[in-house]
């Protein structure tokens, strides 16, 4: 597959870099797990395969042989050879024909996955095929796709198509007062902030600004006011974390972030929530709910078991004939 | 795969699903599996796939399941009379558990009556809608 | 006074121990991390400055019984010494390299001959690797140089940037964003992805910063 053109930041992904954070270095991986693991195994591939991460339209691309692929994530229209394709679905492409990813502002999401059989073929650098932006390693040669990428699909097409599934956001929908919600577990620091402000973050509605990127989001809101100064040593952190410099606009680390950082830490976004702030645009409104250490282990169950069933569907389907294009 | 192989397959396959019944027919076979648990609810969905033949012009479903005209994180409806559609476009939805089959347009044409309405429990072969195939 | 433990999510679990960040801590962090790195939980132990992350393989279901199993592990940590290598560094102070000098010597009351003396007097342990790929946390900086980190992080400092963040030093391993004070720059590949390991330094190693130039 040849990338004809893409206003930038579109990267190959699979769900992180782990075991290095000791040399400082951050996992990256997909903004949204659930879509990568959803498109993975809609492709029947292995848990964890590299897909291509699509935040900005319009992204074009040229198949030069015939292939199934997966799209999943969301924020774009899609065209193939000049017709439309459904969203979060196995399509077939024939040589030559070229994939355009669009914008729509009527589509929910904020960010796609394009998955090919077998994985994205990009070298395994300290066991992932990420990109590490800060780090320049990883994924395509360690920065963003541009235009003339030429990208390999590690496995042959298994020749399927035509079908897809319930996007997540229907499936497992989360709102706060008719607001898309994340849950949150408070951090170290959640004390040393007002009573009048740990009130306000929960029942407030945040903002996320034009400033957010693959490394963190930027929220607007009702500032956040800490009881008494607070300095701090410099930690470990992971994506999720929310940290509120002195100016009391909390930032969301997301999955470039640093591994470690120094500011005081509000609370931290479940890990099983992750997915629904990856696909919230810039510019949308979220809520936030407090949740526990049970309840969030049972977010993670949910979701192992959405994804459990759509795996052993998808398993279902290529066993039938069903899911095989003549 | 012997046949008793696939059933090995297809019965763990099925544990853990939302499936209580599974009919998967090929040109050489076709296998029923129905869970043991009668308490169970009444089968979303069984699969198989699309052999038979049907009249020009009239659209079935592939299996069973229920029948969406529109995808759930699209504007628009698929399933639209006078909509226009090319070959292999989808004019609709047979929804499996989370799984969305797709009814892709056998050529490009207009969608004509649409005979299911959404949300409608279909089997296979359930004729669905009507499409009016352009001459190329 | 005891160790602080909290919860970064369900992803990963945060350890401080009571006390100043100090070498004979910090050795006691190291030997934990390699203790509770062992456990089936925990996928990494990651070292901070007087504090340990565990990142979870599998999130503990008995989440009350892994924090005592730690308290346990901290009080009988001893200091593990490790002994690595001296790395001299030669810095440019002030300049264009140096946008933030002047917060720092506003926020210390110090004239800039009294603050490279101060910043080039101590060998700085590495107590930790963190930030981004190849940073080192040094240890041992004058108390009098602290300098709050920035109320607006900076999108973009260079590598090679040092700087002062709080009341630790450091030197930027590429370019990204900061929220300390940038105070000169200096010239090192602190990371290479091809390299086993690909950190040039870690934690018991040491550097020594060297004047090399003072742009007024």
């Amino acid at each position: 597959m040849e990338v004809l053109s893409t206003p930038g930041l579109a990267t190959v992904q699979d769900f992180g870099r782990f075991g290095s954070l000791r040399f400082g270095v951050g996992t990256a991986g997909a903004m949204d797990h659930l879509a990568l693991a959803a498109g993975n195994l809609l492709l029947g591939n292995e848990d964890g395969a590299a897909a291509i991460e699509v935040p900005l339209f319009p992204f074009k691309a040229r198949f030069d042989a015939d292939n199934s692929f997966a799209l999943t994530g969301g924020g774009c229209g899609a065209r193939l050879g000049g017709r439309a394709l459904l969203p979060w679905s196995v399509h077939a492409a024939r040589a030559g024909e070229e994939l355009l990813l669009s914008p729509a502002p009527g589509v929910p999401g904020s960010r796609a996955y394009l998955a090919l059989p077998g994985g994205v073929d990009v070298p395994e650098v300290l066991g992932s095929r990420s990109t590490q932006l800060r780090g320049v390693f990883g994924g395509q040669c360690g920065r963003a796709l541009q235009a003339g990428d030429k990208l390999a699909a590690r496995g042959a097409s298994p020749g399927l198509a035509g079908y897809g599934l319930e996007p997540p956001g229907v499936a497992l929908p989360l709102l706060a007062d008719g607001t898309p919600g994340v849950r949150v577990i408070p951090a170290a620091e959640y004390e040393r902030f007002t009573e009048a402000s740990r009130a306000a973050f929960w029942a407030g509605e945040w903002k996320i600004t034009a400033q957010s990127d693959r490394y963190g989001y930027r929220l607007a809101g009702a500032a956040l006011a800490f009881e008494a100064p607070v300095e701090m040593l410099s930690h470990g952190i992971v994506p999720g974390v929310i940290q509120v410099p002195p100016n009391g606009q909390p930032i969301i680390q997301m999955r470039d972030a640093q591994p470690s950082g120094g500011y005081p830490k509000f609370g931290t976004v479940i890990e099983a929530d992750l997915w629904r702030l990856a696909q919230a645009p810039a510019g949308s409104r979220i809520r936030f709910v407090e949740t526990d250490w049970n309840r969030a282990l049972a977010a993670a169950e949910a979701l192992r078991g959405w994804l459990e069933e759509v795996g052993r569907l998808c398993d279902l389907i290529r066993c039938s004939a069903l899911g095989r294009r003549p | 795969m012997t046949a008793a192989e696939r059933v090995r397959v297809l019965s763990e396959t099925l544990e853990g699903t939302s499936i209580g019944l599974l009919e998967l027919t090929t040109p050489e076979e076709t296998i029923r599996l129905r869970r043991g648990d009668t308490s169970h609810p009444p089968p979303l969905a069984a699969i198989e796939p699309s052999m038979r033949a049907h009249p020009p012009g009239l659209v079935t479903a592939p299996c069973p399941g229920v029948f969406r005209t529109a995808h759930p994180a699209q504007d628009g409806p698929l399933a639209q009379a006078e909509r226009h559609v090319a070959a292999g476009e989808a004019v609709g939805l047979v929804q499996v558990g989370p799984l969305l089959v797709h009814i892709a347009a056998p050529a490009s044409g207009v969608v004509g009556e649409v005979l299911a309405e959404n949300g409608a429990t279909v089997g296979y072969g359930t004729p669905l809608l009507r499409l009016q195939e352009e001459r190329a | 006074m005891t160790p602080a433990i909290s919860l970064l999510g369900t992803t990963a679990l945060l350890f401080e121990a009571p006390g100043h960040c100090e070498l004979a801590s910090q050795q006691r962090i190291w030997a934990l991390a390699r203790v509770a790195e062992r456990w089936p939980e925990v996928r990494e132990a990651v070292p901070g400055m007087n504090n340990l992350m565990l990142v979870f393989a599998a999130p503990p279901r008995d989440l009350a019984g892994f924090e005592a199993r730690l308290r346990a592990a901290w009080d009988g940590a001893e200091p593990l010494p490790l002994e690595g290598r001296v790395v001299e560094l030669p810095v440019t102070y002030g300049g264009e390299t140096g946008p933030h000098l002047q917060d720092v010597l506003d926020h210390t009351g110090l004239c800039l001959d009294e603050l490279v003396e101060r910043h080039t007097a101590p060998l700085y342990p590495v107590f930790a690797l963190g930030s981004h790929p190849g940073y080192c946390y040094l240890g041992g900086m004058d108390a009098r140089l602290a300098t709050p980190r920035r109320a607006v992080p900076v999108l973009r400092i260079p590598g090679g940037a040092v700087s002062i963040g709080g009341a630790q030093t450091g030197v930027s391993a590429s370019d990204g964003p900061s929220g300390w004070n940038t105070i000169g720059h200096t010239s090192i590949r602190f990371f290479d992805p091809g390299r086993s390991p690909p950190a040039l330094l870690a934690p018991g190693d040491s550097i020594r910063f060297r004047v090399q130039a003072v742009t007024r």
